[in-house]
């Protein structure tokens, strides 16, 4: 253990985690009290990043030298792929050549483009970052002890776009990141899930094995109505979780430094 | 688990200057540390080389006293050999001298010289003659101190001993 994990201790730990989307800045926020006790917070700010969500930020990060600023994006040109081995990802999606990668549990990698990575670093470089998620890091936080179970299809809905993957047993079999230029429009996503579904179906490791049941963790507030419809298209139990992305990041954040919600 | 595609800062309850002065402070100290163990352990050897060598010569002069004193043995078990080698020769020519006292006409049987006494043994025939001429040829170092003889045939059987002047008879 090192000087500062001791003064940890002794410290309350805030973790921020930050969502933008076209014209809206998500801020969630989660405090973790020095005695262990937790709360959460989320807000909206209009007009993306100003001097009032600055002032925010400030105001949160002041309450702790152990702060940490998370931010995530839903953009296009990241993703996750059932591997680790960074040879066997560029076979799957070429764009790993000339990406961030970051591999979980081993042989699930996360990756986005660096372009992407270093266009988020600088637009909130006032901010100081100290991680930069995809949302599929954010649905594996959210789904970990489910993932451990049955074949199941995980949905995490955000505002602009939709992530979905294929876990069976701990092992990420498939996965997808869409996003739309109108946003999660219902009838959009369930073709997008169906075609997904049939393509994981075709291939020759998943020939047979048909899910079990759908969870989606909804950011977007359109679940309820996509769980419905998926319920009827695909027969299978549909789950929802609504919560907020922003929040959602900041409990990421706060898994990655080693803090159980 | 990690799940951002950046790394994290380090966090600290420290503002920068702080930290700084800290790290500072630490690399300072570290190098001191070091310094000193360095100088320490350099100086340690510098000791334990002279003690060493302390050592190397106490256990030369050990050696040479050793040797100095075998050669000194050894000179005078050579003197001692020597000598009784000397002393040897002088009583085997002694020896010699004695029994050409004997004459012709005897033979000798025993003969035994030790530091004080000197006997001869054997047969003669004119004994009178034979004491006679030893008596007069060792008067000065021995005198007679035994005289036996037994007549017998042609010969005398004799016995004569002699003793040193000054020994024990």
């Amino acid at each position: 253990m090192g000087l500062s994990d001791l003064f940890a201790r002794f410290y309350a730990k805030v973790f921020i985690g930050i969502y933008e989307r076209r014209d809206v800045l998500q801020i969630g926020v989660v405090t973790l009290g020095s005695g262990g006790e937790v709360t959460q917070r989320e807000q909206a700010f209009a007009g993306g990043l100003n001097e009032e969500v600055v002032a925010f930020l400030q105001e949160q990060v002041a309450l702790s030298p152990y702060n940490y600023i998370a931010i995530v994006t839903d953009s296009g040109e990241c993703g996750a792929l059932p591997t680790c081995s960074l040879s066997k990802a560029k076979e799957m999606a070429p764009v790993v050549g000339r990406s961030k990668n970051v591999c979980i549990t081993e042989e699930w990698m996360n990756y986005c483009d660096e372009e992407t990575v270093y266009g988020l670093l600088e637009h909130y470089k006032a901010l100081s970052p100290d991680a930069l998620y995809s949302p599929f890091a954010l649905m594996h936080t959210f789904f970990e002890e489910q993932m451990a179970g049955e074949h199941a299809l995980y949905l995490l809905l955000t505002p602009e776009a939709m992530s979905l993957a294929v876990v069976k047993e701990r092992h990420l079999r498939f996965a997808e990141q869409f996003r739309g230029e109108s946003g999660p429009i219902v009838p959009a996503l369930l073709e997008k899930i169906v075609a997904a579904l049939e393509t994981y179906y075709g291939k020759p490791c998943c020939r047979g094995e048909f899910i079990e049941s759908v969870r989606i963790v909804d950011g977007a507030g359109v679940g309820a109505l996509l769980a419905k419809v998926l319920e009827e298209t695909l027969l299978v139990e549909t789950q929802l979780h609504e919560c907020d992305t922003a929040l959602l990041c900041a409990q990421t954040c706060m898994k990655e430094h080693g803090y159980a919600l | 688990m990690p799940y951002s595609f950046i790394e994290p800062v380090s966090k600290s309850p420290f503002p920068p200057a702080v930290r700084r002065v800290w790290y500072g402070g630490t690399v300072l100290t570290v190098f001191v540390l070091a310094a000193a163990a360095f100088l320490h352990f350099k100086s340690g050897e510098q000791r334990s080389g002279a003690l060493r060598e302390a050592q190397m010569q106490e256990s030369l002069r050990v050696q040479v006293e050793q040797l100095r004193s075998q050669q000194s043995l050894f000179t005078h078990e050579k003197r001692f050999r020597q000598q009784t080698d000397t002393a040897n020769q002088l009583v085997a020519e002694h020896v010699s001298d004695l029994l050409e006292l004997i004459p012709g006409d005897a033979t000798l049987e025993r003969f035994d010289m030790d530091a004080s006494t000197l006997l001869f043994e054997g047969e003669c025939r004119r004994f009178e003659a034979l004491r006679t001429d030893l008596v007069r040829a060792l008067s000065g170092q021995y005198r007679l101190a035994e005289s036996v003889r037994t007549p017998g045939g042609g010969k005398t059987h004799f016995i004569l001993r002699f003793a040193a002047n000054g020994g024990t008879q």
